[in-house]
């Protein structure tokens, strides 16, 4: 492990040494190691399947495939008609730095013990009530029902929690895998 | 606990005070004419002293034993003498000239020249006995002006009069350490089991030590080897009640029988299990540490050579508490008042956690040239292996998120030349090249980094001054290699390149007075070139949920370090009074920025690396005084100030002033317990009160007041000095928390801790044991 990066031009340390100070440009080209974040997510899909008319699915997209810094995130809004009820889902959890996309929802519902969604509706007519449980009966939060009242403007926080041996069902323990915003219009 | 006067004592001539005996004379050449400035020591101690101008020197506070005293003097051959001391002793030393330089010597003393004059403390053996089983830093932290950087209880680094990671030097057994040692979470790859002594310099000291000497430098030495024939050596051991740590330290060293050959081997280790604050124990907080080191010498009439190789291999865990997520996550850490997880005394280690590797292989020779000095070569090659271990959700047992592979080498060549009608010093070049390699996560790129430097300091003396000059020129060229956007697969690779060069001088001065009275002034330059976080970082800082942005456009950082000071050493009172300012051009630091970055964990607030005019300064104080034979009191002041010159805003990250005082009993001899001590220390750290609200993400941590307690004696086992000591730190186990513990937020500082410490020699040197 140690020594996995030996090179057999480091055991002719003088000699590099000595032609690395000379100025000469001794050529290293040991790749660049591939882009590695760790368990990155880049997308969040949310589906919204309408409770009264199955036909009706809405989908919202945030999208950050650069990661961190660079160029901003793109967000769709979450359009839904007054005074109605939705199945929601977590559609997709995205990792697409990569060139083939990762979906990581797999492995978080593998994992639904050690897992929270958590929805925060603020300024809508909106309430959103998760409606999963994991194997030990504590809220998941991968489905929801949303319920819209009158008209507004506001938006929804999606956040996931990680909470390794700490789950207690509140949104309290573990750290926070995504805290995501999407603007919501409901008319 | 250290032995307080001794850490008190001037710079130059630290000496045991444990026993009463005393051992006194003259050093004189064989026509009687005295050698001011001689060096005495006692061998296999780190007992010594420098002979006065009137060629006088004193070894006060020995224990009875046998001693081999060893005295040195340029251009005259050393000389031994074997002394069983069970009184005190005047012992008349004659030096005999080294063959063909009679003639040449002049009556200039001749110390080895190997620190500049300059601000600094130096921790002898007696006293790092009572710190055996701690962190580099942590042995330091009673060194006035010294004071610690903290990631949790285990990630330990020195900070030196408010400056510490990039802007210290740490020279491991002679060797320039470079690990990866921007990190403030990355702790410095040194055993201190190695170390006979630990000296430091306060101060920028660029010409000596090259760049990035800008807060000071911190000189890990072990004992020169012992070429007395026979097999020697100690087993020290440690154990702590805090954290269950264990440490212990095999030291065997001897040579061969024509005295030609000498080695010395060594073996450590520490263990700890999580650390207990006052109530609970923080999860994830234990460390196993594996090092070793071997050295073979040769040493025949002029020349000397030898090799030297080391290993520090770690394992940290880091307190699980601090994970986080996000800005919202470390908000709600900080509103709560004890961390949601809590540990159990465990040694079991998880993730978070690092893998550290530190390997290093250092040959060096001098040579004695006739009419000319001593040659110095040295070459080095050290290899630092860091990986870190995240908690993520795809956590397979031994894949690493990130690792850095560094690999250094250095070249170093120097004359200490002979005296030149009062005139000695050293003239020399180095060189180093490095390179950086990482896997998993970007942080920081590939690089190699080529350095060159040319240096000359000349000490004169006369009488009671000396003075000082030197000069040197660093230059550096940095290829990195990286993908134009780091995080994208698809971007292309980018090679840019950097050169940064710094001329820097330094001057100073010292006036011995009367009565033990000393005075001493300078101003000394340093600098550092950009280092590679500052330039390329660009991401999340884990655990501090901030967006770190570097800036390329970084140039070389400098200081000009102006200091005086006074120092006192007489029977009855010690001490000194040091006051300094460094006027820092270009300071780099991570300055908040306004807006924040969104993520998909989030929004976090962007930091920026950039550079303004700054200025440090501040006050280190100490006096102690021997009220009585047994009892000595001790009281010493810190305090730094740190300001950014443009807009006249205090920086982040300075320490708090701290107020100390001790008390130091010496008792009897009892039922053969001899060389009994007992110290008491209480410490005041004040708040931080002058970081502004917009520079922190909650206030600084209340002052505190620690005590801690020091008991030592000494027994005969096997007719054998046996040393056996108990400290207990954090007496009351108050809790608290530090401005400069980056987990502040997350939990107090740990608790109450007892350590037990036992020192056995063996083998043939009943007067090299480590005398506590």
């Amino acid at each position: 492990m140690i020594f996995a990066f030996s090179r057999p031009a480091s055991l002719l340390a003088p000699v590099v040494l000595a032609l690395g100070l000379l100025g000469s440009c001794s050529k290293d080209e040991t790749p660049l190691p591939a882009v590695r974040e760790n368990e990155l997510i880049t997308s969040l899909r949310l589906k919204f399947v309408n409770q009264a008319s199955p036909t009706d699915v809405r989908l919202a997209t945030w999208k950050d495939l650069d990661g961190q810094g660079g160029n901003p995130p793109v967000i769709d809004a979450i359009t839904l008609p007054a005074n109605a009820v939705y199945t929601l889902t977590v559609d997709a959890v995205l990792n697409e730095t990569s060139t083939t996309s990762e979906d990581v929802t797999p492995e978080i519902v593998r994992e639904a013990t050690n897992h929270l969604f958590v929805y925060k509706p603020t300024g809508a007519p909106l309430t959103v009530v998760v409606t999963d449980k994991d194997s030990q009966g504590l809220p998941f939060g991968l489905q929801a029902r949303a319920t819209t009242a009158g008209a507004g403007n506001g938006s929804l926080r999606v956040i996931l929690r990680h909470q390794v041996g700490t789950k207690d069902g509140t949104e309290t323990p573990g750290s926070t895998d995504f805290d995501t915003t999407f603007p919501v219009t409901i008319r | 606990m250290l032995s307080l006067l001794s850490v008190f004592s001037l710079p130059l001539t630290a000496t045991a005070q444990t026993c009463q005996l005393h051992v006194a004379g003259v050093v004189t050449d064989e026509a009687g004419q005295v050698l001011p400035a001689a060096t005495v020591r006692l061998e296999g101690t780190s007992i010594s002293t420098m002979a006065d101008n009137n060629g006088h020197y004193y070894l006060a506070g020995l224990c009875s034993g046998a001693y081999h005293l060893v005295v040195t003097y340029l251009g005259f051959e050393p000389a031994t003498h074997s002394l069983t001391l069970a009184a005190s002793t005047e012992l008349p030393v004659v030096l005999r000239p080294l063959e063909g330089t009679l003639g040449e010597v002049t009556a200039t003393g001749q110390r080895a020249y190997d620190t500049p004059l300059m601000q600094q403390s130096s921790v002898e053996l007696h006293e790092l006995a009572l710190t055996r089983g701690q962190t580099l830093a942590e042995a330091l932290q009673r060194v006035p002006g010294l004071r610690t950087i903290q990631t949790g209880p285990s990630i330990v680094k020195p900070v030196i009069h408010g400056m510490h990671s990039n802007r210290v030097l740490i020279y491991n057994a002679g060797v320039r350490q470079e690990g990866q040692q921007w990190g403030s979470e990355h702790a410095p790859e040194v055993d201190p089991f190695v170390a006979s002594r630990l000296t430091v310099v306060k101060g920028a000291a660029s010409v000596m030590y090259g760049s990035d000497a800008v807060g000071g430098v911190i000189l890990v030495e072990p004992d020169a080897l012992d070429y007395r024939p026979g097999l020697r050596g100690r087993i020290e051991s440690v154990l702590m009640s805090n954290n269950g740590l264990g440490a212990l330290s095999a030291t065997a060293e001897g040579a061969r029988p024509q005295g030609l050959l000498g080695y010395r081997v060594q073996l450590s280790t520490r263990q700890a299990a999580n650390a207990r604050v006052p109530g609970y124990h923080l999860k994830n907080t234990g460390f196993q540490e594996y090092n070793g080191s071997a050295t073979l010498g040769f040493a025949k009439n002029a020349f000397a050579a030898e090799l030297y190789a080391s290993t520090f291999n770690s394992q940290l865990g880091i307190f699980e508490g601090a994970h986080i997520g996000n800005t919202t996550d470390l908000l709600a850490a900080i509103a709560r008042s004890e961390p949601l997880v809590k540990g159990d005394f465990s040694y079991a280690i998880g993730r978070p956690y690092q893998l550290i590797g530190h390997h290093l292989v250092r040959a060096a020779a001098h040579y004695e040239l006739p009419r000319l000095g001593k040659l110095h070569l040295r070459y080095s090659y050290q290899r630092n292996n860091r990986e870190e271990y995240d908690l993520v959700r795809q956590a397979y047992e031994h894949e690493y998120q990130l690792r850095f592979n560094l690999t250094t080498q250095a070249l170093d060549a120097y004359l200490d030349h002979r005296p030149l009608g009062g005139l000695r010093g050293k003239v020399g070049v180095s060189a180093q090249h490095q390179q950086n390699y990482y896997d998993g996560r970007y942080l920081i790129p590939f690089f190699t980094n080529r350095s060159l430097g040319a240096f000359a300091t000349e000490r004169w003396s006369r009488g009671h001054l000396e003075l000082e000059a030197g000069a040197r020129y660093d230059a550096r060229h940095m290829q990195a290699r990286l993908r134009e956007v780091p995080t994208d697969q698809r971007s292309p690779e980018i090679r840019p390149q950097f050169s940064y060069g710094q001329l820097t001088g330094t001057v100073g001065a010292a006036y011995q007075l009367s009565a033990g009275w000393r005075l001493s002034a300078g101003a000394a330059r340093g600098w550092r070139p950009p280092s590679i976080n500052e330039l390329f970082s660009q991401g999340v800082h884990h655990g501090s949920a901030r967006f770190e942005q570097g800036d390329r456009n970084l140039r070389e950082e400098s200081t000009l370090n102006l200091y005086g000071g006074v120092t006192k050493k007489s029977e009855r009172l010690s001490g000194e009074l040091n006051v300094y300012h460094n006027r820092l051009n270009n300071y780099i630091y991570l300055r908040p920025g306004t807006e924040a970055v969104l993520t998909v964990r989030g929004a976090f607030l962007a930091y920026h690396y950039v550079q303004v005019d700054a200025a440090l300064y501040g006050t280190d104080a100490t006096a102690s005084y021997r009220v009585a034979d047994w009892l000595t009191a001790t009281a010493s002041y810190s305090a730094v100030r740190a300001y950014n010159r443009e807009t006249g805003r205090h920086l982040e990250l300075i320490p708090a002033d701290r107020t100390a005082a001790a008390v130091r009993l010496t008792l009897p001899t009892w039922r053969g317990l001899a060389d009994n001590t007992l110290s008491l220390r209480v410490e005041h750290t004040a708040r931080q009160w002058r970081v502004r609200d917009d520079q922190d993400f909650a206030p600084p941590p209340a002052a505190y007041t620690l005590c801690h307690l020091d008991a030592s004696t000494e027994a005969h086992l096997l007719g054998r000095p046996v040393a056996l000591s108990l400290s207990v730190y954090n007496l009351f186990n108050t809790t608290y928390r530090d401005y400069l513990n980056a987990f502040r937020y997350f939990a107090p500082e740990v608790g109450r801790n007892v350590a037990l410490r036992l020192t056995v020699p063996f083998g043939q040197s009943p007067a090299a044991s480590s005398t506590p």
